[in-house]
């Protein structure tokens, strides 16, 4: 309604002009034909009409549409004036443009990762399937259950198991390793999500033994194959073997993060293998889609049932069904950092309002005057709100444009920074409903940081501003009140983020200095896997010591060695030993190692002897342990000597070297036993490790050759420096420390402008104060004492509350972050020692401005 | 006597109600008829007078539309609606109830 009538505005304008000038018109000649001069006739009639603008108004006021044609007004009005002093909107845009580019960055990640549903039909009936023991979730099932599952659950549409594999693609360019996922046939029917082009598995093409096939991913298409059309259909070499492919599927349908590829999975149990009178038993992940109507406890006690009737191999007892939505499995854990994160740039965003509130404070009780005098001359008090509130969504207006720009970088960087523990972060981006959370955030911060001026604006008592005489008049103490309110504020949360950094900072310290157990530097491994298509067992580790054998030649490597699993590699076999006498099981890790590899990696042997050349097969059985492993298994007793079972026979402990950290930083040192790898049968697989003596990734390229020179139909092995895995192992902590920084930065240096803007503007205010002072004898010091302590009661105040607040916030902190102890007076002293002396920084300049105030300018000034 | 600042508003409204019952006209015809039925008594401002038309306007009670006069310009003449028609009749109801009750008190003796 109003719009219309604002459209038409200029119309109703020409025509209220026309109307009144026709009725002029005939005023004046009916005053003619009644006997009056032309002259006397129009100035009667002008008299009788009143002021043509002044009935304007009157008629324009009839038509509702007022306040849109004073917002215009208001607008113009204040960018006129932002471009006449521009440094209080250019703060005001980049206070914001952070604030709100923070809080957009954060919600963009938040929504990818846990308000978006997943990509496929009717995503809440997509259950993901688990068995677990008191102690945990396994996040997997076993074989045999799975197939009692498939045969017999009715609730079920279809149910399907899944794991991952690393897939190596040769293309016409070179070689890339891609992360595949090996599905069930039934896969691609639970997710419902049609291939782009061609078809996804049949049963057939699933079971052992069949042709092999592939579907592709359209990133991987459109990346690797050029979007080439005839693809399906052709055949590709995936791991050495050629593949068919035969379907493509949709960008849209990304499962878990970074899959590029599918390959056929057949996940019924194996027959028992008689020879070794062994049974496999294979663990998948599953997952289900339930019937139409169909309820998620009826559903999981039915598989509960199921589960029940399968007979357990080796007696285990029955475990718990656990059944999540795919999207609790999936996001389930990161949702509550990524809440948290969510709340403290929100309470930056905060601290930036409170800033901001406080500028304008300051700003409109400098302009006081200036409304004052509006007032008087008959500006409703509506209409001074109406005007402060305008400016401040303006400003925020351009603060969350910059915002949005910042934010669409700052996505980008964090999402590369990203430890990956994050869930899926490929599709994040800027979408509608990011769009309208900004939207939303820069509507609720205009009003935010401009309600509180334009409170104050409203209630400006005319005459005393005016009486006042000076063009600056002083803050009420309402207004100076509400102002220091908001320092002690500001001051409390940008402690709470300096702690909470600290904290972080602490631990991150701490985890750079652990005992490794190795020198990382100049040490580089490559992965060598033979396929075994071409080649056995015997074959591949003959392969492998002749590569190793070339590469010791080369002068820049100090020492080569190989083994299975490198240290920060991951798990490696898991056995346990079982100590009779004294009743007490021991679980440890089993590293294959070859003779030199603890001179390689630098690793110390406290006791006997590191594995040598002269352990043979033939010779007896030798074997290294860690420090922990000799420590849990023999109590206390001198290890050497002593022996240890481990598949086929017992190991003879002939030395003992400090942990080694095989499985990541975050958990403390798996008990280990190093055994001599030329013992324990060939494998056509393992990690070539090298010291050099220099830049370790100059040694890619010979080995590289070498093993072109070897085998031309090879792909290059993938290669790690130790420094980058120590790097990537760090990374989760790293992100924390940087993010958390940021904040604590930001916080920090946000609570220390407002605190300098409001003293500066304290110290201005009352300026003809302390001149008088200075005038009656006060000297500089004394002045400067009068500010600092206004200053520093402010500081006190704030770093009060903030430490109170930083006891509650560490809590919320510590369940993200491993090892980190709540109250730790270090980091809380630190914290508030380093807000403190800024604060006093901050103070202590507008206090020498004070103190150095000439009397007499001054008082001539005002 | 009651002169154009005098004249209240909702009065206002049912004066030009009632002028415009009697035939279309523009503005300056409705201060004149107007003027010219209370002998002279009421003169309505145009500073009320053109406030009040868009007020009726909006509110659906008068139509007004462009027309020529005789002497062939161009002016804006006002017509009741059926709206504006029902309102003039309850007006002048609640007006002449509204007078005579005031009467009633004025006249009233001891």
């Amino acid at each position: 309604m109003w719009l219309r009538a604002l459209v038409q505005r200029q119309r109703v304008e020409t025509e209220m002009e026309k109307e009144m000038r026709l009725h002029l018109d005939l005023e004046i000649e009916a005053n003619i034909r009644a006997g009056l001069s032309p002259e006397e006739a129009r100035r009667a009639a002008h008299l009788s009409f009143g002021g043509v603008e002044k009935s304007k108004e009157e008629v324009r006021d009839q038509r509702g549409t007022r306040w849109i044609e004073h917002a215009f007004g208001d607008l113009r009005f204040a960018l006129r004036g932002f471009r006449k002093s521009p440094g209080f909107a250019i703060a005001v845009v980049l206070t914001l443009a952070l604030g709100i580019g923070a809080n957009t960055t954060i919600f963009s990640i938040l929504n990818a990762a846990v308000l978006r549903p997943l990509p496929y039909p009717r995503p809440q009936q997509i259950l993901s399937l688990s068995l677990a023991d008191e102690q945990q979730d396994h996040g997997v099932v076993d074989d045999r259950t799975l197939q009692g599952w498939v045969e017999t659950a009715r609730s079920f549409a279809s149910l399907a198991a899944y794991g991952g594999r690393l897939v190596t693609i040769g293309t016409s360019e070179g070689v890339a390793q891609f992360r595949g996922l090996r599905v069930t046939h039934g896969y691609f029917q639970v997710l419902g999500v049609p291939p782009l082009l061609g078809r996804v598995f049949t049963e057939r093409e699933t079971e052992r033994g069949a042709v092999p096939v592939v579907v592709l991913s359209e990133q991987l298409w459109r990346g690797t194959f050029g979007s080439d059309s005839g693809l399906v259909g052709r055949t590709i070499g995936l791991n050495d073997v050629a593949t068919t492919v035969i379907g493509i599927m949709p960008a849209s349908y990304t499962t878990t993060s970074g899959t590029r590829l599918w390959l056929p999975l057949d996940a019924r149990p194996a027959a028992p293998d008689l020879v070794n009178e062994s049974v496999m038993i294979f663990f998948y992940s599953v997952i289900g889609r339930v019937r139409d109507g169909t309820a998620l406890d009826a559903a999981r006690a039915e598989l509960q049932t199921i589960h029940q009737r399968v007979e357990q191999p080796g007696g285990r007892d029955g475990m718990q069904v656990v059944a999540k939505t795919l999207h609790e499995r999936r996001y389930g854990d990161s949702r509550r950092p990524l809440v948290l994160l969510q709340a403290a740039v929100g309470v930056l965003l905060l601290i930036a309002c409170a800033n901001l509130a406080n500028l304008s404070l300051a700003r409109s009780a400098r302009r006081q005057r200036e409304f004052a005098l509006r007032l008087a001359l008959g500006a409703s008090r509506w209409r001074l709100s109406q005007y402060v509130l305008i400016e401040s969504l303006m400003l925020s207006a351009f603060g969350a444009m910059l915002g949005l720009a910042l934010a669409r970088s700052s996505v980008r960087v964090l999402v590369a920074m990203s430890p990956g523990t994050v869930g899926n972060l490929e599709n994040v981006g800027l979408d509608g409903t990011v769009l309208a959370f900004t939207l939303i955030v820069a509507a609720m911060t205009g009003l935010f940081f401009g309600l509180v001026p334009a409170i104050v604006a409203a209630r400006g008592d005319v005459n005393q501003a005016l009486a006042s005489g000076s063009a600056r008049a002083s803050a009420g103490p309402r207004q100076r009140l509400m102002r220091h309110a908001l320092i002690v504020g500001e001051l409390a949360s940008a402690l709470v983020f300096l702690t909470g950094a600290g904290l972080v900072a602490k631990t991150f310290w701490r985890v750079t200095s652990i005992e490794t157990g190795f020198r990382p530097e100049n040490v580089l491994t490559a992965h060598v896997r033979l396929p075994s298509t071409r080649y056995s067992d015997a074959a591949g580790d003959a392969f492998i010591r002749e590569l190793l054998a070339r590469v010791r030649r080369d002068p820049r490597v100090l020492s080569a060695s190989l083994v299975d699993v490198p240290p920060l590699g991951g798990r490696a076999m898991t056995v346990t030993h079982t100590d009779e006498i004294r009743k007490t099981s021991t679980e440890f890790d089993v590293v294959t190692a070859d003779a030199g590899y603890f001179e390689t990696i630098s690793a110390t042997l406290i006791a006997g002897r590191p594995i040598m050349e002269s352990d043979r097969p033939g010779t007896p059985r030798v074997a290294v342990v860690s420090e922990t492993l000799a420590r849990m298994a023999f109590a206390g007793e001198q290890a050497i000597g002593k022996t240890l079972d481990v598949q086929g026979g017992p190991l003879t402990i002939v030395g003992v070297v400090r942990d080694v950290l095989q499985r990541g930083l975050e958990e403390p040192p798996m008990p280990t036993l190093f055994r001599a790898m030329a013992q324990a049968g060939a494998v056509n697989s393992a990690d070539l490790v090298l010291r050099t003596d220099g830049d370790a990734t100059l040694m890619q390229e010979p080995i590289r050759r070498a093993l072109l020179e070897m085998d031309r139909s090879l792909l290059p092995p993938p290669f790690l420096t130790m420094d980058q895995a120590l790097g990537e192992a760090m990374a989760p902590r790293r992100f924390s420390l940087v993010v958390l920084g940021i904040f604590a930065l930001l916080a920090g240096l946000l609570a220390v402008i407002g605190l300098y803007g409001v003293l500066s503007y304290l110290v201005s205010e009352r300026t003809r104060e302390l001149a008088i002072r200075a005038a009656l004898g006060a000297d500089a010091a004394r002045v400067m004492r009068l500010v600092l302590r206004h200053g520093m009661l402010l500081v006190a105040a704030g770093t009060a509350l903030g430490v109170g607040a930083s006891m509650l916030a560490v809590r919320l902190l510590r369940s993200m972050v491993y090892e980190m102890s709540v109250y730790d007076p270090w980091a809380f002293a630190s914290a508030a020692v380093a807000l403190m002396g800024v604060a006093l920084l901050a103070s202590y300049l507008p206090a020498r401005w004070a103190s150095r105030l000439d009397p007499l300018t001054a008082l001539r000034a005002e | 006597m009651a002169t154009s600042a005098d004249v209240m508003q909702g009065t206002l409204d049912l004066l030009v109600l009632k002028a415009l019952s009697l035939a279309p006209l523009h503005g300056w015809g409705i201060s004149q008829r107007i003027q010219q039925l209370s002998r002279d008594a009421l003169q309505i401002g145009q500073g009320s007078l053109y406030p009040a038309l868009y007020r009726l306007e909006k509110k659906g009670l008068i139509k007004g539309a462009w027309a020529t006069t005789k002497n062939n310009r161009e002016a804006k003449y006002y017509r009741l609606s059926a709206a504006g028609e029902r309102a003039l009749a309850t007006e002048m109801k609640d007006w002449h109830h509204f007078t005579s009750a005031v009467e009633l008190v004025l006249l009233a003796k001891g």
